[in-house]
């Protein structure tokens, strides 16, 4: 091989090869910009209309209020290598971004990398930002959901992560809904935002009058089974990212459960009366503590010794009421307490739902208990549910938190008859006994109360209560359900010194159904007699 | 045949002689395309030669000048000085390194007279003569030895991993890219480019998976088919599109542009030059300033093809692979395809470091071209 000429032919044909090479590059950018100058030439942006898509539909009550919305916001990035002083760009950006200004000092120093400046800009601080005019920010366009009540429906509506992914409550129920509306559209709840806020606001009070470790409160329609208001304290606020000191985002209305107590009676007499084991006038014996087994069944303060079947649950005794439930025993009890849902867990598009606890072995004394309310463990929502389908007329009422305003087709679970005696016990409960509180001239409330012992080291406190009450309204045709629970309250001065259900919770049930009842439309009974004599 | 006789021959050629020797229409075609770079300056400052127009045209007056005083100067003047201007432009590197430690924020350039010199400029050139001076020496074939590729592969890879501490992640890759070009052209074995492409593709794979980040990715994919999601991540695709676009054919013209709309441009009169030439001249425009450069380079490799040394033909490729790097970086970049590295336009895009370095390098183009001629000995070590 000729030394000479071999390497100039070899160079020269790399040379080539890179020639070819570079003519190929410049085709490729010169095809580029026939695409977009010559065929694209047409479009121009100034008069393209963007058609923005949110990520996720609106939320709005069912008066098309709005609950939740996408807004458009950017991240911001910065690359410090290009600022020309690094001080002032973290001055100017700090300003106009709300960021913290010795982070990004910090972060700027070394000249390199990609620092996120801030998340979530609005647009109008977007445009404060480019108005800084500095060299290497970058924006990625995107949305953050923005809830304009706050803290009001946070535990209902629930929330989403950075990427605009369900993770909580509604946002994460009805995912599918929301992300697969492609007109637009907003799904509508079954809320309504004035009565969440009538709700929200008694049980705040009621928190803070009787210093609660927490609250739990519902409006329910009995016949669509719709939720008008659910609340749950401590809240948090849904537009922050992180928790501030003492919220929580635990729904007790559904994420927990509860031993309610006497509240349960409601129970108890809707199966005694059904299945004809009680006549209301008869009278029962409750003057001494019931012995069963190796307990004793107490009542809070002592009646009788003897008093009506209708006096046991007005005055809410546990030893008649334990009597009385005795005659039906557990074999009716338990697929009775089952056809109500209460032994299932519930299923609504809310995705926290705790299931209940009861026990294995269902015996005489287990039913005994469990009739007042003790023994089984419930969330708020569930026990709702079987309620409203006590007093509804009989049938199966399924909670949803979606507008459907016709009137649930559920399967019978008692005769309308059976109903009817229910709600004369539950109105009595008001007139004449444990809940005389939560009486609202004209809009005739029924309900019973709940004060329960919490359970504690394996036996119960006598000093730590869940109180409640379930109010019903109007009694002779009811509509709506209003249900109001204190963990742990104190009583005060207005309630000398009680915080059974009865003091605490029924006042409060009373004032949301005053506040309310107008709002719904709801019939002042009083007045119909006066048009009607 | 007889070195010595060339070389004093050489030496004796008037000045005269070489300036007419100098290819002018080739810097008729550096000083049209500098020209264009003039008019879009004039137009980014709103009608105005400041602050960018007038600087410019007096530094590429400057360049000009640089220019004929290089091309005159024997090639083999620049060979001899090849390896010490390579340990100059390392040792002001490392230099630049250590104060640049000491001192954060000090300048990364050292001020000769009205001239400002970045040591990592200096070295694109000087990686360039180093290289072209090396592979000279060796016998064909012989850069695919391992000793030899070892010795020419840490020639490149110590000024990129300084030039990376800085950070400066375009000069680095200018710089490796256009060493490994040189290799390749000297005429490294495919046994040995086979494996490195092999390897910077899966090193090129590893970024997409771990460095880049999604959006950069979703650029990439969305300029593969940008039709997949026009209102999403396509939109700086459509944003390039409605800067360059909006050009048309003929363009808005002189001074025509929505000022507007290039304001948030960052960068306009640096970097981001080429959309704004868009929509001004139009397509006609942006093809015919693309024409030129594509003319430029061909010029370049003529001039590597006639030249009848082996470093005069490196030399000539160094310059114009270099060239063509900093075009198909720029547009790559504007286009969105590639991170923004700081790259410009060169003899267009405002700034000082990169007209001098650019010019420079015409200027030992030129320098091959006059000296073509001149069969410079494998064993020749230059003339200092």
């Amino acid at each position: 091989m000729a030394k000479r000429p071999v390497q100039p032919s070899l160079v020269r044909n790399r040379i080539a090869l890179a020639a070819i090479f570079s003519a190929v590059c410049f085709s490729v950018i010169a095809a580029r910009l026939v695409d977009v100058m010559v065929l694209g030439a047409g479009v121009t942006g100034a008069i393209t209309p963007v058609i923005v898509h949110p990520m996720r539909a609106d939320l709005v009550d069912r008066n098309g209020v709005l609950i939740a919305r996408d807004l458009p916001v950017s991240d911001v990035y910065a690359s410090p290598k290009v600022f020309w002083d690094v001080s002032e760009a973290a001055h100017g950006l700090a300003e106009a971004t709300g960021a913290e200004e010795g982070r990004l000092l910090a972060a700027f120093a070394p000249k390199r990398g990609y620092i996120p400046v801030q998340r979530g800009l609005s647009p109008d601080r977007r445009e404060a930002v480019m108005r800084l005019g500095l060299p290497g920010l970058t924006f990625e366009d995107g949305y953050k959901r923005f809830y304009p009540s706050g803290r009001i429906v946070s535990h209902a509506v629930g929330q989403v992560d950075t990427d605009e992914n369900g993770v909580s409550g509604l946002e994460l129920g009805l995912e599918k809904h929301l992300k697969g509306s492609k007109d637009g559209a907003p799904v509508q709840l079954s809320l309504d935002m004035r009565v969440q806020y009538v709700l929200e606001h008694e049980m705040e009070e009621a928190q803070h009058a009787f210093n609660a470790k927490a609250t739990a409160g519902l409006v329910l329609n009995v016949r669509t089974g719709e939720v008008l208001a659910l609340a749950s304290l401590p809240d948090y606020e849904p537009n922050a990212r992180t928790l501030s000191p003492g919220d929580s985002i635990r729904n007790r209305m559904t994420q927990d459960v509860y031993e309610l107590g006497s509240i349960f009676k409601i129970f108890a007499f809707t199966l005694a009366i059904e299945e004809k084991t009680v006549r209301l006038d008869e009278l029962i014996n409750v003057g001494k503590p019931l012995k069963l087994g190796n307990h004793y069944i107490h009542d809070f303060e002592r009646l009788g010794p003897l008093i009506p079947a209708a006096m046991v649950f007005a005055e809410s005794s546990n030893i008649g009421t334990a009597q009385i439930e005795m005659r039906s025993g557990p074999t009716k009890q338990k697929p009775f307490l089952k056809k109500l849902g209460l032994l299932d867990p519930l299923k609504t598009e809310l995705p926290e739902m705790a299931s209940p606890l009861y026990p294995r072995h269902w015996e005489e004394v287990e039913a005994a208990t469990i009739a007042y309310g003790h023994g089984i463990s419930v969330n708020p929502l569930s026990f709702a549910a079987a309620a409203a389908s006590v007093v509804n007329g009989g049938t199966r009422v399924r909670p949803t938190f979606l507008k459907d305003e016709k009137v649930q087709d559920g399967e019978r679970i008692i005769s309308e008859e059976t109903s009817r005696t229910m709600r004369q016990l539950m109105r009595l409960v008001v007139t004449d006994g444990t809940g005389s509180k939560a009486d609202v001239p004209g809009y005739d409330v029924g309900g019973k109360t709940g004060t329960a012992e919490k359970a504690e080291n394996g036996s119960y406190a006598h000093h730590l209560l869940i109180s409640s009450f379930c109010g019903v309204f109007p009694i002779s045709d009811p509509q709506y359900l209003v249900f109001i629970m204190l963990d742990e309250p104190h009583g005060n001065k207005s309630t000398g010194g009680f915080s059974t259900g009865g003091a605490v919770a029924a006042p409060s049930v009373g004032r949301v159904i005053a506040k309310i009842a107008p709002l719904l439309g709801v019939r002042r009974t009083d007045t119909v007699a006066a048009a009607n004599p | 045949m007889s070195t010595h006789s060339y070389s004093r021959e050489a030496r004796i050629v008037p000045i005269r002689q070489k300036l007419a020797d100098i290819d002018w229409v080739l810097v008729g075609l550096i000083g049209l395309i500098a020209s264009a770079g003039f008019a879009t300056l004039y137009s980014a400052a709103g009608g105005s030669f400041s602050p960018w127009a007038g600087p410019q045209m007096v530094r590429f007056a400057v360049g000009l000048l640089l220019l004929g005083a290089i091309a005159c100067v024997d090639l083999r003047v620049w060979m001899g000085l090849a390896y010490p201007a390579y340990a100059v432009s390392m040792v002001l590197l490392v230099a630049v390194e250590i104060a640049g430690h000491v001192g954060l924020g000090a300048q990364r350039w050292i001020e000769l007279g009205p001239l400002q010199l970045q040591p990592s400029e200096l070295m694109k050139i000087a990686l360039i003569l180093a290289l072209a001076r090396y592979l000279h020496g060796l016998e064909p074939g012989a850069i695919s030895r391992p000793f030899h590729l070892m010795v020419a592969a840490g020639m490149i890879a110590a000024p990129v991993v300084l030039v990376l501490m800085q950070p400066n992640l375009g000069t680095a890759m200018l710089l490796a890219l256009c060493g490994g070009m040189l290799l390749f052209l000297a005429g490294l074995s495919w046994y040995w480019i086979a494996p490195a492409v092999g390897a910077v593709a899966i090193a090129a794979s590893t970024a997409w998976e771990f460095v880049l980040h999604d959006y950069q990715k979703a650029r990439v994919m969305t300029f593969l088919n940008p039709d997949s999601d026009a209102l999403g991540a396509g939109w700086n695709i459509t944003q390039a599109k409605i800067a360059l676009g909006s050009g048309g054919i003929i363009g808005k013209g002189f001074l025509g542009g929505t000022q507007s709309r290039l304001n948030f441009l960052p960068e306009k009169q640096t970097d981001f030059v080429l959309p704004m030439i868009g929509e001004e001249f139009g397509f006609l425009g942006t093809v015919a300033l693309l024409g030129l450069f594509a003319i430029v380079i061909a010029y370049g490799i003529g001039i590597a093809m006639r030249s009848r040394s082996q470093f005069g033909r490196l030399l000539a490729m160094g310059i114009t692979v270099n060239f063509f790097l900093y075009i198909m970086i720029n547009g790559l970049m504007v286009m969105g395809l590639i991170p923004v590295v700081g790259i410009p336009m060169p003899l267009i895009s405002y700034g000082g470091s990169a007209m001098m370095t650019v010019m420079f390098g015409f200027g030992l183009l030129m320098s091959a071209h006059v000296h073509r001629r001149i069969d410079v000995p494998r064993h020749s070590s230059g003339i200092i």
